[in-house]
């Protein structure tokens, strides 16, 4: 098995860019016009009609378009944010005193940067607001060298996202708030946009022959199992029934659900205490799932910040559905949302495990939601609009339509 | 090749519902679950009349394969160029052209399960117990196939054995019932018709698409199974409209709950491809 992998991964040059047609609005929905990604393609390289597909010839890796689609349709192949923000907190040198961590693209040769990745232009506002929330520490952009790079746009995307984020997210009330935990976390200040050489704090880590050994393994671990792993998980998508939620939206859910745990948590542990204990370089994966049934109660007590904040994502980042009386429950929508935010508890009572609401009737769950309006645009009795901006707990199934057991 | 049609000789069908089970055992199709019927070939059968002046009929149902299907109309999945379907565009619902049989398709992989076609269908209903009805072609799988042997409950806690231990003692990792017929074709547009389906998506008569175009078969194999299995003959695939045939009339009529056959009409309807000639009466 492995042989024939080794040759499967060898002999197909894989994309970066991993095309995915069933998650592609358009594809899913003839009607659908969306062009996020051909609108911000600045090579023109990516072509919708007749099925999705980029131009390898001319397209520049930006990585822009997948920031922008909305429903994940164009992905990075066999790539792990998570394991970028594991090492930038490692990079911090974990002391109070050390430098911030540095992030740079792998366009060029001569970059210095604690973790190389691609073009910075996938960061969408959601990778920002995540990596803002996972750092306990500043975080410098090293982007010294895009003025000679194809794609020097991208500095001016990422400034723009930046302001996006902060007057989205960060008000100047929520700046003048006193947050004791971590004075300067929530700053946009904490993501340093590095333009000229002179301005990198860059400080390379030391390693003595022990740490060189364990960087050594856990590379070549990790390598083995992005090697064996991605070919596996691509084909699983194909399927147009299939849901998937875009990487960026599990991203923010992630954060957002660390941020709701750290505040309904007793004040005795608090974030800078469990950031410094025991397994720091650790993200919580399950932390969504688990705390569900624990999140019932709204956001607002606890800490006020942490709330205001989170609060704020929800209202900039969340949507709300609503469904009117004309609907008479053929439930297409379910089948039409590409993300799996709608469910039907219609045959609920034959899985076990689950205790059905009412006998029949449809749940919304908001963190599944990416606001990209398919169920209402297909609702052919237009009874179903999306509302910008959530409040009350995104990860709890809420009902939006009851039906009447007569 | 031209437009396949089936021809239902209604003089010779007593019902027995012979190719109701051909049809499940050959397509793997599931159990009637929550208003789904699944059944490709269905029949259904109605008494009317007054004793001693009774009428019994039974009537062979199955996929029309119209000309003018409204399940393609209805499927909002972005159509994709191929010249092996009518229109050049191919959806998750598709129609062949008549050059190459005139069938009309379903490609389980683009499927969103929206149900639309399910909708829009003349002869279908979302679900058969809220609308009272008899039938309805297309079915939709709100739940894995074959989904049984999963329960974990036990009849006595902590005495008897849970379905699913049962299955994990026998060593049975498939969840298909042991009379799975397994296939996979890959018809003329290159989509992959398969043995069992996966959740979340519709699921409708294909007429066999895999053993009409079987060359490995013989000629006389080279049926539906419900054609084969048929003892008394009814059934038959012709590729011209029999003389005096009449068709099924859609659920504007009927709500799918009684037996109305009318002649082809020439307009307004979506040209159904089954017809039904002759009748039975049991005096």
């Amino acid at each position: 098995m492995l042989r024939t992998k080794l040759i499967d991964k060898l002999s197909t040059n894989t994309d970066l860019i991993g095309i995915y047609d069933s998650r592609c609005l358009r594809m899913r929905f003839n009607k659908n016009r969306c062009s996020k990604c051909i609108d911000c393609c600045p090579t023109s390289a990516i072509r919708i009609e007749g099925g999705l597909d980029i131009n390898k010839e001319t397209c520049t890796e930006c990585m822009l378009c997948v920031a922008e689609c909305p429903s994940g349709g164009l992905e990075i192949n066999s790539f792990n944010f998570y394991s970028i923000i594991s090492k930038l907190r490692k990079s911090s040198g974990g002391t109070e005193g050390g430098l911030p961590p540095v992030l740079a693209c792998n366009m060029q040769e001569d970059i210095k940067a604690h973790v190389n990745t691609f073009c910075m232009g996938y960061l969408s506002e959601e990778h920002l607001i995540a990596l803002l929330i996972f750092l306990d520490t500043p975080l410098q952009f090293n982007l010294t060298g895009c003025k000679t790079c194809k794609n020097s746009f991208i500095v001016d995307v990422l400034k723009k996202r930046l302001e996006s984020v902060e007057t989205k997210i960060f008000s100047t009330q929520a700046k003048a708030c006193d947050y004791t935990l971590h004075p300067t976390r929530y700053t946009l200040n904490n993501i340093m946009l590095i333009e000229d050489k002179s301005d990198l704090q860059y400080q390379a880590i030391p390693y003595d022959r022990r740490g060189f050994f364990g960087a050594l393994k856990k590379l070549t671990m990790e390598g083995a199992a992005s090697f064996l792993g991605s070919a596996a998980d691509q084909k699983q998508m194909q399927a147009y029934g299939d849901k998937v939620l875009p990487f960026k939206r599990r991203l923010l859910n992630k954060a957002l659900s660390i941020m709701i745990e750290s505040n309904t948590k007793d004040n005795k542990t608090s974030v800078s205490q469990r950031g410094t204990t025991g397994n720091e370089n650790v993200i919580p994966t399950q932390v969504g799932i688990q705390r569900k049934e624990e999140l019932d109660s709204p956001i607002e007590s606890g800490n006020d910040m942490v709330g205001g904040l989170s609060n704020k994502i929800l209202a900039n980042y969340y949507f709300d559905l609503v469904v009117d009386d004309n609907c008479d429950m053929c439930f297409a929508c379910i089948g039409m949302c590409p993300t799996g935010a709608l469910k039907s508890n219609e045959h609920e009572s034959i899985n076990e495990e689950h205790t059905p609401l009412s006998k029949g009737g449809m749940l919304f769950n908001a963190s599944f939601c990416n606001g990209c309006g398919l169920c209402s645009d297909f609702c052919m009795q237009s009874s179903i609009s999306i509302k910008h901006g959530f409040s009350g707990n995104p990860f709890k199934e809420k009902c939006v339509k009851k039906v009447n057991n007569a | 090749m031209s437009q396949n049609m089936m021809k239902i000789d209604l003089s010779k069908c007593v019902g027995c519902g012979t190719c109701a089970i051909a049809c499940k055992i050959g397509n793997n199709t599931p159990q009637r679950l929550g208003g789904q019927t699944f059944n490709r070939a269905d029949f259904i059968t109605e008494t009317t009349g007054y004793f001693p002046n009774t009428k019994w009929i039974a009537l062979p149902v199955l996929c029309n394969h119209c000309d003018d299907p409204a399940c393609v109309a209805a499927c909002p999945v972005a159509p994709i160029a191929d010249a092996n379907c009518v229109g050049g565009k191919r959806k998750a619902m598709y129609k062949l052209t008549a050059a190459n049989g005139g069938l009309v398709l379903h490609d389980d992989a683009r499927c969103i399960g929206c149900r639309a076609c399910q909708r829009q269908c003349p002869y279908s209903t979302a679900n058969t117990e809220a609308s009272k009805a008899n039938y309805s072609v297309i079915s939709y799988h709100s739940v894995e196939p074959f989904g049984y042997l999963t329960s974990n409950s036990q009849a006595i806690t902590d005495c008897t054995a849970s379905e699913a231990e049962v299955r994990d003692a026998v060593g049975m990792t498939d969840l298909a019932p042991a009379y799975r017929n397994k296939w996979t074709y890959t018809d003329i547009c290159g989509v992959i018709q398969n043995d069992v389906r996966r959740k979340s998506i519709v699921d409708k008569c294909h007429l066999c698409v895999h053993r009409l175009n079987d060359t490995t078969l013989d000629v006389s194999e080279r049926k539906p199974y419900c054609v084969l299995a048929c003892p008394a003959g009814v059934r038959e695939i012709v590729t011209s409209v029999p003389a005096g045939a009449k068709v099924l009339a859609s659920k504007s009529y009927t709500n799918l709950r009684k037996v109305v056959l009318i002649d082809p009409p020439a307009s307004g309807s979506s040209r159904p491809n089954v017809y039904y000639v002759g009748s039975f009466s049991n005096r």
